[in-house]
């Protein structure tokens, strides 16, 4: 269950990381096209193998509802850091 | 003249969200806590400590009811589990529905009846959130109709804030306005699933008393009719007539159970029938936490010779459906986890409704320039409701800590404190500037939810102390989690008072 809440959580920050009003404030290059894609995919990617770490597991339907209630905590992870990120950014650039 | 479909769905959302925000909201806040209900509960009753969990529980108290209920029909065994440390013991003279109970704590290793004070507890919580205290006055239908609200109010959301997804991951913390916009939207996507289920399985608990027509067509006896039908029971008891020796050691049962039911725990309760009769019999329900569905898992046995004597069948389709929806409204198989998750989601949607509210306001506040009556009337609404019920909580657990302990009717006057604190916030927001409302109110429950496990400590430090020592954590959390309320309102007092310094 760790291991599909991690995947989880990284598939999320990932598609965040697709949206370039995220991004800028994570990395400092461009977002490209092909980055953009390549964070899209292996984003859904660990989501879908996420979820189906999570199949594996018994009794099923607890676990699905476990697999919806970290989707909504891990949204609002996410949702925080980089709006933390943000600011941080911002006030760096303020500093400067 | 064309109607526009979205137009219509952003109408619908704000009025749905307006009309049914302050009764949705204090129905959800309610709700929301009642997910820790038996935690709360074990926390407004100090007095019975943070006891380790002894062996042999179900014997010692077997023996316990050996020596107290003489000649009982029916003995009952609430064994303490994960979420409660309560081993309770019960008797009754009859097996009629209304006939005596008497019922005791004891404690696990001595036997010694525990008698804690007098309190609703959590319970309060749970049964608020869907009476709203008018139990007698259709409470029901005025809960079914806030779920009704709430649907409509989160179907309507999905097309009024179709870019919600584009605008997933954002928060802008840097304007206040639009803070509560983004954690609005945020909000409304994480908590739609939630949301929905809840909604659902509400309006589905009582579908009987909102289309009672169908079932009063087919069966008679309306309800009572349909559930003779569909639902599973355990057979009548045939009494022998030839006195029994009641049983005084569980332990060929609990063998036999344990290769049925083979997880740590799984006995939830037992009750023993006619204790006294050759033909009594012992019904051993299984733990909630290991089912979706609220029916209970029930074995029965023989209690001298251990052998399982009959098993509950299984229900029809529809009625499990029921069951597996009622039981996720409720919740009590979720893990200490998934319990916070379902928590957190409830603030979350608490927060949605809330935020939906000030939001209302502001954006059409953004556009007039003098306020008329409806906007003064929402805004002392919105206060009332979203203050009022914080001061109210707080106000209870005061209430709960400050009350003679042998103060008579003490139950009800902690709940009448409840509801006079929230009176006492209305009155205050009628009297004085809304300017000042908001940041009068938030000092004050920020306040109010800081000092509350300082005054535990000044009360009996011994209760904090011994749930550190005995590491179980019940007393300690709900302690945090005061303090962190405390923190988030003052946090917003901050935040509005910086604010109103800079205008």
């Amino acid at each position: 269950m760790l291991i599909s809440y991690i995947f989880q959580l990284l598939g999320l920050w990932l598609l965040s990381m697709a949206m370039i009003k995220h991004f800028r404030y994570t990395f400092s290059g461009q977002l490209t096209k092909r980055l953009e894609n390549t964070f899209t995919i292996v984003g859904y990617s660990l989501l879908i193998t996420s979820l189906y770490l999570t199949c594996l597991l018994t009794p099923l339907p607890l676990k699905l509802v476990y697999w919806v209630a970290y989707l909504a905590f891990n949204i609002m992870l996410v949702s925080l850091f980089n709006s933390l990120q943000e600011a941080r950014k911002k006030r760096t650039k303020r500093t400067r | 003249m064309k109607i526009d479909f979205r137009k219509t769905m952003i109408w619908l959302h704000t009025y749905s969200g307006l009309l049914g925000g302050w009764l949705l909201l204090t129905i959800w806040t309610s709700g929301t806590l009642a997910y820790y209900n038996q935690e709360i509960s074990q926390w407004m009753k100090p007095e019975l400590g943070t006891q380790e969990s002894a062996p042999d529980l179900v014997n010692k108290s077997l023996q316990y009811l050996t020596q107290h209920g003489v000649n009982a029909k029916q003995w009952d065994i609430s064994l303490p589990y994960q979420r409660s440390n309560q081993l309770k013991v019960t008797w009754k003279d009859s097996l009629k529905r209304r006939a005596k109970r008497h019922s005791t704590i004891i404690n696990n290793n001595d036997l010694t009846p525990i008698f804690p004070r007098e309190t609703k507890g959590g319970e309060f919580f749970r049964q608020f959130h869907y009476t709203v205290h008018l139990r007698q006055y259709g409470s029901r239908y005025v809960t079914g109709a806030a779920a009704m609200f709430m649907l409509v109010a989160l179907f309507s959301g999905i097309f009024t804030h179709r870019r919600f997804f584009r605008d997933f991951f954002t928060l802008r913390f840097k304007n206040m306005l639009k803070a509560i916009t983004d954690l609005h939207a945020v909000a409304g996507v994480i908590t739609i699933p939630f949301c929905f289920l809840i909604s659902l399985s509400a309006l589905s608990v009582y579908t009987d008393k909102f289309v009672p027509w169908s079932m009063e067509y087919h069966f008679d006896g309306g309800r009572q009719g349909i559930d003779k039908h569909i639902t599973t029971k355990l057979s009548p008891i045939k009494l022998s007539n030839l006195a029994a020796v009641p049983i005084n050691d569980f332990n060929h049962i609990e063998k036999r159970l344990h290769d049925i039911w083979p997880e740590e725990n799984a006995i939830g309760s037992i009750r023993y029938q006619y204790p006294y009769d050759q033909n009594g019999r012992v019904i051993v329900s299984r733990n909630e936490r290991f089912s979706l569905s609220r029916k209970k898992e029930q074995l029965v046995f023989n209690p001298h010779s251990g052998e399982i004597i009959e098993t509950i069948q299984p229900e029809g389709f529809v009625r499990t459906v029921r069951r597996v929806l009622y039981g996720m409204h409720e919740a009590n198989f979720a893990s200490p986890t998934l319990r916070f998750f379902l928590f957190f989601m409830g603030v979350s949607s608490t927060f949605l409704i809330g935020s939906g509210l000030v939001i209302w306001l502001n954006k059409r506040l953004e556009k007039v320039k003098n306020r008329h009556l409806g906007h003064t009337v929402v805004e002392k609404l919105n206060i009332s409701i979203i203050m009022g019920l914080l001061i109210a909580i707080v106000s209870y657990f005061y209430a709960n800590r400050l009350i003679a302990l042998n103060a008579v009717d003490r139950i009800n006057l902690e709940i009448n404190v409840f509801f006079i604190s929230w009176l006492m916030v209305c009155i205050f927001i009628m009297c004085r500037p809304i300017k000042t409302a908001w940041k009068h109110l938030l000092l004050i429950a920020g306040v109010g939810y800081l000092f509350l496990p300082l005054l535990d400590l000044i009360i009996n430090h011994q209760w904090l102390v011994q749930s550190l020592i005995n590491k179980r954590f019940i007393y300690v959390s709900i302690e945090l989690a005061m303090i962190i309320a405390g923190l988030i309102c003052l946090a917003f007092y901050r935040r509005i008072n910086q604010k109103a310094n800079k205008c």
